[in-house]
């Protein structure tokens, strides 16, 4: 009787396979439920909100309430005379990300692996997760202390080599490395997590094998972890490729002053400083709007060229 | 980005907002006796906090007792403030009351325009208070001519200098009387080791990110420039445009390249200067000379030895002057959504009558008698030793008074501090040598939708140029784009306003 009900029936109408399959996996689907509710109401349900990038917004009188204005934002936006920087800007932070932050987690996550003792494996892993914890008040907090003129130990410690104090916080030379050095402090152990979740599924077996052909540790990572944990890092790739503008609005608006906002304008800060701040919400959401479109195409286009290289990709 | 998400969750927040206020209610009326609590209207207020605690829960249920009101206040410290009322506008969160900077009220002008507060004026001549308030001042405060909040007053310029007098008597220095007098005591204070422990490890001055209400607005009036603009003939000069502006920046640059003044001060927060003064790192205080007290306070704490002095007349090449605030210091509006029937507006208003009234203002300024202030006949005597309960129990209700300066009703102070006293004298000393704003009252449209992001350009620049970032040529580079980007139509509209 049971065997009937499950085995499907070809000349049933879809519909009718349909809701007999949401029937007959009632809990599975309400388990699934929560997740797309969230994803509805947190994430859809918003981007009605998005048609304010084409009105003149005013809070007061709602957004049915307020006056459309076609593109006039957008072409704000465009002819805006900070506008090339603020972009080359943003781009430059994340070349800066992909370059020197994203190999690190898997470089980081090699050498954990090959450490032997776990009881120091464990502790070091739980020593370079903790940065990440720290809000960025925090972690910018700190650099200041290291980095400022009055004091700060850094300079000092410059000073009493016989050089001359740099001024770290107020140039525009500096911001750069200072964004990608918190970055990297606070972010690479963190990263390591799904590394080290992928290098542990990998088959003991196959290790095995390579040291009976005589294959020694950089032939073991080159040959089996690497290939092993490669889709990860494909993966991982594409989707950061696909935050490209979330750049840490926080992180950057902390550092961000009057001597360096020349390199440090990117365009979270821009939509906060500019929009925001002023309650032009209309620009800002244009701005906003702007900055997802861009990280779409670069989605996409990642994701085409991983599928070239015969990965998965992520849809 | 604006999000309906955002919305929905201010509605839940508001939902929760509300019923927490409502079990508080439960709790109070609990604890106090049934009868009275019934028909009480509930108040809520936003306001920025300039102390660190806010007021004492028993000064509060006196005031709500007085007021017959239940008091709902969401204090925000002053630092986040405007960010905070920012946010409040966007979700449409608004408390019934709340308080507006004046430096911020550009902000709110737009949505003033939109009418999401209540317009005020043809209620006001119900009030016995209310209807005394300064219709100049009223005047100073209106949107395209009518009235939309109660004010609050401070005097026109509390700036000043303050430093360290026993540095000056270790050094054998006078208190400064010029610019140049005024530099050398920094200079002196940062090498000639003033406080006496035979190392190098003080500077002149301490002074933080802030051009306006940090050291630079004030120095830049001792130098002779105008307030914001400068009317010449028949048309409007920004300030930066001006040679005592560039003055002011090559003074600071001389600081800042002899060190006299902490080399961070572009980044520099409000507490890490404060800090630096009270420490002992650094000697000189340019700002608000009210703050003078409680900087000493501090300080003695630190070193016992520390005393301070005051200084407002520097003379400069054109004499005596100080940069003045409008005025008013902030308003308080009446948001629509919160309020929603005239019957609930008349009810806050008259809440705000009353604090005008003897026994309210009193309670609010100077806290309870016995344990904050002591009477002697009319006026009020604020014992020494009660200082610091005032300042943790009471100074914070300050921001809740409206129109003080002018309300008879304000008791005097016989004696108080001495710093207080000589803050106060010298406050009113600055009244003889005021340089206003001549766009107080003065309406463009495009300067309240663009003016503070315009004006951004200018404080980058000014930065620059101290720092050495921008030379004389870059810095006038910079002031022309301010020009092209929309500084010219701010001029424009303010001297058709003007010269109307």
């Amino acid at each position: 009787m049971q065997q009937a009900i499950a085995r499907p029936e070809p000349e049933l109408r879809s519909e009718s396979r349909l809701s007999r399959r949401l029937v007959r996996n009632k809990w599975l689907y309400l388990m699934i439920l929560p997740g797309l509710l969230y994803f509805v109401i947190f994430k859809y349900l918003p981007m009605y909100g998005l048609i304010i990038a084409f009105k003149d917004y005013k809070p007061f009188a709602g957004i049915n309430g307020s006056e459309w204005v076609g593109f006039k934002h957008f072409d704000r936006l465009f002819t805006e005379s900070d506008f090339g920087t603020i972009l080359t800007n943003t781009l430059v932070l994340f070349g800066l990300n992909l370059v020197f932050f994203f190999p690190i987690p898997i470089i980081l996550s090699l050498m954990l692996n090959e450490v032997r003792l776990t009881f120091f494996k464990r502790i070091f892993q739980t020593v370079i997760y903790l940065p990440h914890f720290m809000s960025w008040v925090i972690i910018v907090s700190i650099g200041y202390v290291m980095l400022t003129m009055d004091g700060g130990i850094i300079n000092e410690f410059i000073a009493s080599l016989g050089f001359e104090k740099i001024n770290f916080l107020l140039s525009p030379e500096w911001f750069r490395p200072t964004y990608i050095i918190q970055v990297i402090w606070r972010e690479a152990g963190w990263g390591t997590i799904i590394y080290l979740a992928a290098i542990a599924a990998i088959d003991p077996q196959l290790y095995e094998a390579a040291r009976m052909d005589g294959a020694g540790r950089l032939r073991q990572i080159w040959h089996i972890t690497l290939p092993a944990i490669r889709s990860v890092i494909i993966v991982l790739l594409i989707l950061k490729i696909g935050d490209v503008l979330e750049l840490g609005f926080e992180h950057v608006y902390l550092l961000l002053n009057s001597m360096n906002r020349d390199v440090a304008e990117i365009i979270d800060t821009y939509v906060y400083t500019a929009g925001l701040r002023q309650g032009q919400f209309s620009y800002s959401t244009a701005v906003g709007f702007f900055k997802s479109l861009v990280g779409l195409v670069m989605v996409m286009i990642a994701n085409r060229l991983a599928k070239k290289m015969g990965e998965e990709g992520v849809y | 980005m604006l999000k309906r998400a955002a919305s929905l969750a201010t509605t839940m927040v508001m939902l929760a907002a509300v019923s927490l206020s409502l079990v508080s209610c439960a709790a109070y009326s609990s604890t106090g006796s049934a009868a009275k609590e019934t028909g009480r209207t509930v108040l809520t207020v936003m306001a920025p906090l300039h102390f660190p605690n806010t007021p004492d829960a028993g000064v509060i249920d006196k005031l709500e007792e007085l007021t017959g009101t239940r008091l709902s206040i969401e204090w925000v410290r002053d630092e986040i403030y405007t960010d905070k009322m920012n946010t409040a506008l966007t979700t449409n969160s608004l408390k019934k009351a709340t308080f507006a900077k004046y430096t911020d009220y550009i902000l709110m002008k737009n949505s003033i325009r939109s009418g999401a507060f209540w317009e005020i004026g043809p209620y006001l001549d119900e009030y016995p208070n209310l209807r005394r308030l300064d219709p100049d001042i009223l005047k100073q405060t209106a949107v395209d001519g009518e009235i939309y909040g109660l004010y609050t007053e401070r005097p026109s310029s509390r700036q000043g200098i303050i430093l360290r007098e026993d540095w000056l008597e270790n050094l054998g220095l006078e208190i400064p009387k010029t610019i140049d007098e005024l530099y050398e005591v920094m200079r002196q204070f940062t090498y000639g080791d003033p406080d006496r422990n035979g190392k190098d490890d003080t500077i002149g001055l301490t002074d933080r990110d802030d051009l306006v209400f940090g050291a630079f607005k004030t120095l830049s009036s001792y130098f002779g420039a105008p307030n914001d603009w400068a009317v010449e003939g028949r048309s409007f000069v920004p300030e930066f445009e001006t040679k005592p502006y560039m003055d002011t920046m090559n003074f600071m640059k001389k600081l800042y390249d002899e060190k006299i003044v902490n080399p961070d001060f572009a980044i520099t927060s409000k507490d890490v200067q404060r800090n630096l003064l009270i420490r002992g790192k650094a000697g000189v205080y340019i700002g608000s000379m009210s703050d003078a007290q409680r900087l000493s306070s501090e300080a003695k704490r630190v070193d016992p030895d520390a005393r301070f002095t005051l200084a407002n007349r520097i003379e400069g090449p054109d004499g005596y002057k100080v940069w003045s605030i409008p005025n008013f210091n902030g308003l308080y509006l009446f948001s629509k959504t919160a309020i929603r029937t005239e019957e609930e507006l008349r009810e806050v208003l008259r809440f705000f009558d009353r604090t005008m009234d003897p026994d309210v203002a009193t309670l609010m300024r100077y806290g309870i008698e016995g344990r904050h202030y002591e009477l002697e006949g009319e006026q009020i005597y604020l014992p020494e030793e009660s200082s610091q309960l005032r300042v943790d129990e009471v100074a914070s209700l300050y921001t809740l008074m409206i129109a003080d300066l002018s309300n008879p009703n304000v008791k005097k102070v016989v004696s108080q501090e001495e710093l207080s006293e000589l803050a106060d004298r010298l406050i009113e000393d600055n009244e003889k040598f005021i340089v206003r704003s001549p766009s107080v009252g003065l309406e463009s449209p495009y300067y309240d939708q663009y003016g503070a992001e315009l004006y951004k350009i200018v404080t980058d620049a000014t930065y620059n140029y101290i720092l050495g970032g921008l030379d004389e040529e870059g810095f006038r580079k910079e002031i022309a784009k301010w020009r092209a980007n929309g500084g010219d139509r701010i001029i424009s509209e303010y001297e058709q306003a003007y010269f109307r």
